[in-house]
């Protein structure tokens, strides 16, 4: 009986032995790793992330794939990120973007000029004040003109910080999915109540408190430039509340997400390695090989992360460029027309210098938004990146 | 030419005033309003001219033509306001130029009355 079960041991390992061999051949190996990783990709479910994929021109361009699954399948193929062309359509946005608005600041600067001319009304009553109220009328027009375009830029801001926040309840679900999958347990311990402090409460502050301070800033920059009332003191408390605000929120998210991050991760590999040494050691004949496998099944597990973590990457910057680079532009046009009109109408001028030193603010609240889901995915790519 | 056209008036308008005012000082302030008023139909002549290139304004810059029609009535009435009340006192009537800038005043208001609207509509969108 111990003849036949050492006989029958022998034979099967006789039979796997040119598996065990075939498995280190490279073109083998490379299928086998293949059709893994289709195969787990095609059991993923990506649709609420295909649903963050819009099909505007200028997203695409930048995006270059109609869904989400698409651009993951892209990546996994070894397709690169091609810098040329992003940077091309940044150019183009931007300038497109100006020169849409000039027709803007070319009223403004036509209202200005106009009011300019009532200045050389001098009346031999004495101050008659008509000069006045009719400069009182033009700034009110140039406001009513510039305003409904702050309005919609700052909503656009908005719609892109829920729209970022959409993209995160999307990715960060499978990504820490994909995490688990290839043995970071740890991680996603640490990662899991992180990302939802993340994308519901730090985004709840960018978008219900720190947006609203910017469009108070605006009212409160307004004011101070049509009527003798000057809300200076208010202006620049909202103005440090926002600065404190941001970076306070910004650096406490960022650390925690890293040193959380670098932290688990590290126990993540350390455990990994220890099963993988069980595994090779301690199961006799078929150990190497099971350990061999399991790397098999974790790399493809991995590249999927990695792959919808870049995606995840690149869906969020399309969809920060666009709105910043509009924001970016229509500053540098009321910074030029400011310019333009320091010679004619000072008042204006002033009006909308302050004005463009406000809007910047929207930049910030997209940099910091973006910036804390990108180092978030970032962290989540390189966690349990073990092989 | 239309301007020395203005001035030789203008020179005529006074050089009439001051001989008036030697026989029949009542009727001057008569003929110096008459003169100012003959004046002013020179002055829109020629401002006819600029109403084509405010057509070239709104088409270039897309400004809604209400409002700018309203600041460039606004713009007009502050100047005949000042006119009125600067031909007033020459006449050695302060108190009627004082209502006459009043009257001004409160037309420039009920005109910009729109414009102020607009932008109480804004600060409420905002707002809210």
């Amino acid at each position: 009986m111990k003849k036949l079960i050492f006989c029958l041991c022998l034979f099967l390992a006789i039979c796997l032995l040119p598996c065990v061999f075939a498995d280190f051949s490279d073109e083998q190996m490379d299928a086998e790793l293949n059709e893994i990783t289709q195969n787990e990709l095609s059991n993923l479910d990506l649709t609420k992330i295909d649903e963050m994929v819009t099909l505007d021109d200028k997203f695409q361009t930048i995006f270059k794939h109609t869904s989400f699954t698409d651009k993951v399948n892209a990546l996994l193929s070894g397709e690169s990120i091609d810098v040329g062309s992003f940077l091309s359509v940044v150019c183009h946005t931007f300038f497109e973007d100006f020169f849409s608005l000039v027709p803007l600041f070319c009223t403004i600067i036509v209202i200005s000029l106009l009011c300019g001319v009532v200045n050389t009304l001098r009346s031999n009553v004495g101050d008659s004040g008509v000069e006045k109220i009719v400069n009182f009328v033009g700034v009110c027009l140039v406001v009513v003109v510039l305003f409904s375009s702050s309005l919609n830029l700052a909503q656009s801001v908005g719609n892109c910080v829920t729209n970022l926040k959409g993209q995160m309840d999307a990715v960060f679900p499978v990504m820490l999915t994909l995490v688990a999958s290839i043995g970071g347990v740890n991680s996603v311990s640490v990662f899991q109540p992180l990302m939802a402090v993340v994308s519901n409460v730090i985004v709840q502050i960018f978008c219900y408190f720190l947006l609203p301070l910017v469009f108070l800033m605006m009212i409160f920059c307004v004011i101070n430039h049509i009527s003798s009332v000057k809300l200076d003191k208010f202006s620049n408390l909202f103005k440090s509340v926002f600065k404190w605000g941001s970076k306070g929120t910004f650096m406490l998210t960022t650390v925690s997400v890293l040193v959380g991050g670098v932290m688990a991760g590290s126990f993540d590999n350390l455990s990994v390695k220890a099963a993988h040494f069980a595994l090779k050691s301690y199961v006799p004949v078929l150990g190497g090989v099971l350990s061999d496998g399991v790397n098999l099944v974790a790399v493809s597990g991995m590249l999927i992360k990695n792959a919808v973590g870049i995606g995840g990457i690149i869906l969020a910057v399309s969809s920060l460029v666009l709105p910043i680079i509009s924001v970016l532009a229509f500053s540098l046009g009321l910074k030029l027309t400011a310019a333009i009109l320091e010679i004619s109408s000072l008042k204006v001028s002033n009006l909308l210098l302050n004005l463009s030193n406000v809007i910047e603010l929207l930049i910030t609240i997209l940099i910091c938004v973006g910036f804390m889901y990108l180092i978030s995915l970032g962290i989540l790519i390189n966690t349990a990146n073990i092989f | 030419m239309l301007m020395i056209k203005i001035i030789s008036l203008a020179f005529v308008i006074v050089v009439c005033v001051i001989i008036i005012k030697q026989y029949r000082p009542e009727m001057a302030v008569a003929v110096e309003v008459a003169g100012a008023i003959v004046l002013l139909t020179y002055i829109f002549s020629l401002i006819k001219d600029s109403f084509s290139f405010v057509d070239y304004v709104l088409n270039t810059t897309g400004l809604n033509s209400n409002l700018f029609s309203v600041l460039l009535k606004i713009i007009g009435i502050g100047y005949l306001t000042e006119f009125s009340a600067n031909c007033c006192v020459d006449c050695g009537n302060s108190s009627v130029a004082s209502k006459v800038l009043l009257a001004g005043k409160l037309t420039i208001f009920v005109l910009s009355i729109p414009i102020l609207k607009e932008l109480l509509d804004l600060l409420v969108s905002v707002m809210q």
